[in-house]
Parts: C-alpha cells; structure tokens; sequence
C-alpha cells in the first residue's frame, strides 16, 4: 500500500506542476531617471521591470506634499507602467514610492527620488535673452 | 518586523504542521505497525487539518494586510483581497484550501463508511494522495522556488515529502511510547529507522541543491542574511540529525533489554520535536521574509 501510494504521489506531482523559469523581480528603470535633475516637469512618471509585476502602490511626495497621480491598480501584470501627473510639478526634490507584487507573490517595494530645477535653469536664459534685447537696442541708437 | 509579517510567518508555520503531519498520518503505515494509537492518531489528524485550514486563511489575510499597508482594516480592502485572490498568494490558497477540505471530507467519510475491502481501502488511499499532491504542489506557486524550473520545484516537492514522513511521525512515535511496551515499540521504532534514512538522503540532497539554485552559490551564503539564516537551519538540523542517530544506534536498541529506555526515548522524541518546531520557525523566517537577493 505503501508504494502504491507513493507512486500515485510521484505521477501526480510529475503532471501538474507549472513550469516556468524567471529571475528575481526588480525595478530596472524609470522616467524620469532615479536620483536625476531635470528641467521639465514630466507630465507622466514610467516605471520599467525586469518581470511582469502588479504594481499595487505608487506615491509622490514632495515637500509640500502628496501630488496627486492618476495611478489607479489593476489585476494585470505588466513590465511597464505610466502613471500621469495631475498637474505641473514645481521646483523640489520628489520622492516616488512604490509597492509591487511579483509573479512568484513576494511584496518587492522601494522608493527612488529625482529633482526639478526649472526656475533655476531658466533664470540664465532670461538673463541672455535680457543682455540681448539691451545690445539690440543700443545698435537702434 | 510589522503584524502582518509576524501573521504570515504564523500562518505558515501551522502550514508547515499541518502539511507534515498530514502527510505523515496518510503515507506511513501507522494502522500496522502502531495499532493501539489510532484513536490519537485520528484525533492528530484532524486537528492538524483544522490547523492547515486557518493557517492557510491566516497567511492569505496576512499578505492582504501586507500589500493593503493600512493597518488591521486594510485586510478587509475588497480591491486588495481580489488582487491578492488573483495573484500566485491566491493560487497557493485555493490549493492549500480544496486539498485540506478534501482529505476532511475524505476523514469523514472514512470514520462513517469503514469498509475493510481491498478495492475501498485502495479508493481511499488514492483520493487522500491526490489531495495530499494538491496540497505539496501549492508549495510551488509561491515563493523563491516559484520562480525555478521543473526539476527546483520536483526537489522542493520531495522535501516537503521527505521532511513531513520524518518530522510529521514524531508526536505519533512519541505516543506510541507512551503506550506500547517492549517489543512492539522496538519494531515500531527500528522499521521507523530504516525508513529514515531514506527520508533524510532525500531531504539533505534536495535541501542543498534547493538552496543552490536559490542563492546562487556557497560564497554567496556567508555574505547574505539569506545564507546566514540558512546556516543557522543547517545547524539545527546537524543538531536534530545526531539526536536521530542517538534514537536509530543506541537508544532503540537498548529498549529490547531495558523497557527503562522507552522513558529515556519519549523524552528524547519530545526534544527532537522541539527542535523540529525551530527548524520549521527557521524555514518560515527565510521563506517568508528574507530574500535571496537580499
């Protein structure tokens, strides 16, 4: 009885284990990129994986705040996601939180932060279209 | 470490009980060889089920509460239950579910229809199998092993097999002790022995190989959490193992001319369970909350 049991146990196992093979979940790249300066206010944030994951949170904050995202969860597993920014982002260091499940299950969370500096870039330019507009005026004279 | 973590390590260490014991009371010839305990073992049985019934649900709502991350309310978020329901967590569920419900209608029927005819005890023998399979191939939906090939996820199986015919007979054996004399429990205990080791070749080999294919490699082991805390599983189980030895050479022997020794044997199984528990603590912490990659 013995063996007859545990053969049954071997076939059985034998047929109806699912076979896959992937590599650990993790965040691979994001728009903008981590720990990056830039001079635009991204109008959406992207988020790639190495593996289909579900993404379960995203959060922005910065130091005024949450800002608001249109990131809505979905059942699906996806390698990308695009989450749009509900409004223009102002000067400021914003951190994005996220929180993933990955196909095997595993609760895989982090953060990464990038930087928007866009009054300071622009205050240069101004300042060449000003010196400009003064050295085309003397010409005028 | 939060609640919810500390509610799935709990979930799945009745689990883990459960599994064991239930593979070991259905695969392990206990009607012959230890006659006198069925009534307990029936008993065991049961409530091992019940046990792997609200394990199973404890680590379902456990990984809900997790990814909700609101607080004790976030485990009834409806959104987050379907999610989790429809993730891998979910799969594991269900099976961990229809096999525990299966092998206690099984249990039922078994208590209220007892036939003693060949073909019926076979036809019991078969379903309790099947759902036993159900129940050992949810181990491989969920975790670092889900994300391995075929052959991973065979050896993760035969682990569980292996380590449930060898630590789920324990408490029987204990009360066998308890209640035998003399002969019986020698050859009770001595054919325990024999089948042992096969369990025990099974586990080290598959238990190694597993962690290999998890890790990455020995060099990995000292340098990760993940391999320090198996370091620590491997130190219990040499702990266990020369405990295992005592009982096969020295102390089962000694029973057939001193019945003293069974005492000396029912303590020494009472601390061989206790540490079993630590290993199966171990195995949930790593399981459970440490990453390989980590």
């Amino acid at each position: 009885m013995r063996n007859f049991s545990i053969t049954i146990l071997v076939c059985i196992l034998s047929l109806v284990i699912p076979t896959n093979s992937f590599a650990h979940a993790k965040l691979v790249s994001t728009i903008p990129d981590a720990n990056s300066n830039t001079t635009q206010s991204p109008k959406q944030l992207t988020l790639n994986f190495n593996q289909e994951v579900t993404l379960v949170k995203v959060r922005v904050t910065s130091e005024d705040g949450d800002v608001t995202t249109g990131f809505k969860p979905e059942f699906a597993a996806k390698k990308s996601f695009s989450i749009s920014l509900n409004q223009d982002l102002a000067d400021g260091i914003y951190k994005v939180s996220w929180v993933a499940m990955s196909k095997d299950g595993h609760k895989i969370e982090n953060e990464f932060i990038f930087t928007i500096e866009i009054k300071k870039n622009r205050q240069p330019e101004q300042e060449l279209i000003r010196d400009n507009d003064s050295n085309h005026h003397q010409h005028n004279h | 470490m939060d609640a919810f973590s500390l509610l799935a390590l709990l979930g799945k260490l009745l689990v883990y009980l459960a599994t064991a014991n239930a593979i070991s009371v259905a695969l392990f010839p206990w009607s012959k060889k230890a006659t006198n305990i069925n009534n307990e073992i029936n008993q065991y049985y049961l409530i091992s089920l019940v046990v792997g019934f609200i394990g199973t649900l404890l680590f379902f709502l456990a990984q809900v509460g997790m990814f909700a991350d609101e607080g004790l309310i976030g485990i009834l978020d409806l959104f987050m239950i379907s999610m989790v329901w429809s993730s891998a967590i979910g799969d594991s569920t269900l099976l961990r579910l229809i096999a525990i419900t299966s092998l206690l209608l099984l249990m039922i029927v078994k208590v209220k229809f007892s036939n003693r005819s060949t073909s019926y005890r076979y036809a019991t023998k078969s379903l309790d199998v099947i759902a036993l399979s159900v129940l050992v191939v949810s181990y491989t939906s969920v975790g670092h092993i889900a994300e391995k090939d075929l052959f991973t996820k065979v050896s993760l199986m035969l682990h569980i097999v292996a380590m449930s015919l060898w630590i789920g007979a324990l408490y029987p054996l204990f009360l066998a002790c308890r209640k035998s004399r003399g002969e019986n429990i020698f050859v009770l205990m001595d054919y325990f022995g024999r089948v042992a080791i096969t369990y025990l070749l099974v586990l080290i080999s598959t238990g190694m190989f597993m962690f290999y294919e998890v890790s990455g490699g020995i060099e990995k082991m000292l340098f990760s959490s993940y391999g320090q805390i198996f370091l620590v599983k491997l130190s219990i189980v040499g702990i266990i193992l020369m405990i295992a030895a005592y009982h096969k050479w020295l102390l089962v022997p000694s029973i057939q001319h001193n019945n003293e020794n069974i005492y000396k044997l029912q303590k020494s199984l009472k601390v061989e369970g206790g540490i079993a528990w630590l290993i199966f603590i171990v195995t949930s912490i790593f399981t459970t909350l440490i990453s390989p990659i980590h």
